[in-house]
């Protein structure tokens, strides 16, 4: 098998995943609803209490991206992947001597394609926010206060970034289910499912210190098998706090290991399965 | 062997990156909870505000269970923000006494109870706000005021005192309670140990007014004059 053709075969279906998501309903609802959350920061900053003003807009916006941007990852694995099947063109593929693994990495690149066209299109509307607030809000401050910017632009690039990277690895672990799933409700259930368990690194480590004996060897057999979503919240470098490069690095490494995990055995379930 | 796959990505992933993470993502002695809305990320501030709102037509509506369930709900979505803990404490030990309204010795049992759930409330919120000197001041005037509790609230104000930031009251308050207390000499030891801090010309240091009042303390205590406190060009 030659190393090129494979790359070819991944970056079309990649290309195919890519545009066949990009038409479904659940990719411009998801992008209208973020959208609309970002966007709306403006308007729902009169109901802010707690935190300030940037803090709040950065928040939702990049709440918005995370939980919508994992929502669609979910919805959108979903799709595509029972698409091919039910319509057999998975078959067709596999004919064609495509392999699996080829499948399986060519629909995670098609739905992190369109993950990042996602990403991108709220931080277009999310940037020139956050920039007009602090234009204004140290506009009508004395001079004496602020000196400088009161947030980087380059740790809301990051933070994204890092949310970027965390629906990639909820999409592997969808594929992982969809690999096996008969029905698309299962998947989705389980979608969400572990959207919730993947955020649960912190409650697993409560557990862990009241725990003992088997309950606690389960608990820590957990915590160290599933990825911790927790992880991938950068937004403290909105505010100037430096994200050191290795931690950067590391969460990319992270992340990689948990796709590259989750797409093999996506590919081992494949195989076994009946198609 | 899909098991085993997925342990070996989990040890890898963890083995190789936890470290790091560990250090950039400090969460302990959270409550299950509060760490349960994990997975709304950053749309909690806005479901903690909407909450707060909703708190609001309770509070109007004179609900104390609802006005509870809603401190509750707010607080867990955005425990960051102090906000919600200090004036969820204040509701609680504030106004639900007020609705209740029980007269004679009820009133003093119903100020105490109140008290103290407000003070669980803030229990709660010491993982997050620690180091912020308004949380320990909250503490303090809730001590002070609903359990009646001057040793507390003394310490309160002196934790208060002692972080980065704090207000120059919660020093003095921390003084006054231990004289207060009846304990002159620590109070004495406190603002001498206080007063060389203070900028002189800013009027919230009061540092004139903690001058007269170590002096009042020496009289009260007869200190002999080497024991009396110099201030720094007077020595």
């Amino acid at each position: 098998m030659k190393p090129g053709l494979a790359l070819r075969r991944i970056a079309l279906i990649a290309g195919s995943t890519f545009r066949e998501a990009l038409h479904q309903r659940s990719f411009g609802l998801m992008l209208v609803v973020a959208l609309g959350f970002t966007g709306g920061a403006w308007g729902f900053r009169q109901f802010n209490f707690g935190a300030s003003e940037l803090k709040f807009i950065a928040d939702l916006g990049l709440g918005a991206l995370a939980l919508f941007g994992a929502l669609l990852a979910i919805g959108a694995t979903v799709q595509t992947f029972f698409t091919e099947l039910e319509g057999r063109t998975l078959h067709l593929l596999l004919a064609r001597g495509v392999t699996r693994g080829e499948f399986v990495l060519g629909k995670l690149v098609g739905i992190q394609l369109l993950l990042a066209l996602f990403s991108l299109v709220l931080l277009a509307c999310l940037l020139p926010l956050l920039w007009a607030r602090e234009a204004a809000i140290m506009a009508a401050a004395p001079a004496v206060l602020f000196t400088g910017s009161l947030l980087s632009l380059s740790g809301v690039l990051l933070a994204a970034g890092a949310l970027w990277l965390k629906c990639g690895v909820l999409t592997a672990a969808v594929l992982a289910v969809c690999s096996f799933a008969g029905s698309r409700l299962y998947v989705l259930v389980c979608g969400f499912l572990m959207l919730i368990i993947f955020h649960s690194g912190a409650i697993l480590t409560i557990y862990r210190a009241q725990s003992s004996g088997i309950g606690q060897w389960v608990v820590t057999g957990l915590k160290t098998i599933l990825p911790d979503f927790a992880a991938f919240d950068l937004t403290s470098a909105i505010f100037g706090d430096a994200t050191p490069l290795a931690v950067t690095g590391q969460l990319i490494l992270y992340a990689a290991i948990y796709m590259a995990g989750f797409s093999l055995i996506a590919t081992r379930l494949l195989r076994a399965r009946e198609i | 062997m899909t098991v085993l796959v997925l342990a070996g990505t989990g040890l890898l992933a963890n083995g190789i990156v936890r470290p790091a993470r560990a250090t950039i993502h400090p969460t302990t002695n959270l409550s299950v909870r509060t760490l349960a809305w994990e997975w709304l990320g950053g749309l909690r501030p806005l479901g903690a505000n909407l909450a707060w709102l909703q708190l609001q037509g309770s509070w109007q509506k004179r609900s104390p269970s609802e006005v509870m369930a809603w401190i509750r709900i707010a607080t867990e979505l955005e425990p960051q923000s102090l906000y919600f803990w200090v004036n969820g404490a204040r509701i609680i030990a504030h106004d639900l006494l007020a609705w209740l309204s029980p007269a004679g010795h009820a009133r003093e049992v119903s100020r105490r109870r109140q008290a103290g759930l407000a003070l669980a409330l803030l229990d709660e919120a010491r993982a997050w706000h620690s180091q912020n000197p308004q949380y320990w001041v909250e503490r303090a005037t809730i001590e002070l005021n609903g359990l009646r509790d001057d040793e507390a609230a003394a310490e309160s104000f002196r934790r208060a005192a002692e972080c980065p930031g704090a207000p120059y009251f919660a020093a003095r308050l921390h003084a006054l309670l231990l004289v207060r207390l009846g304990r002159l000499e620590a109070a004495h030891a406190w603002l001498v140990e206080l007063h060389p801090t203070l900028p002189p010309h800013e009027t919230a240091a009061q540092a004139e007014l903690v001058l007269g009042r170590i002096r009042a303390l020496e009289q009260r205590l007869n200190l002999s004059p080497d024991r009396c406190y110099r201030m720094p060009d007077e020595l």
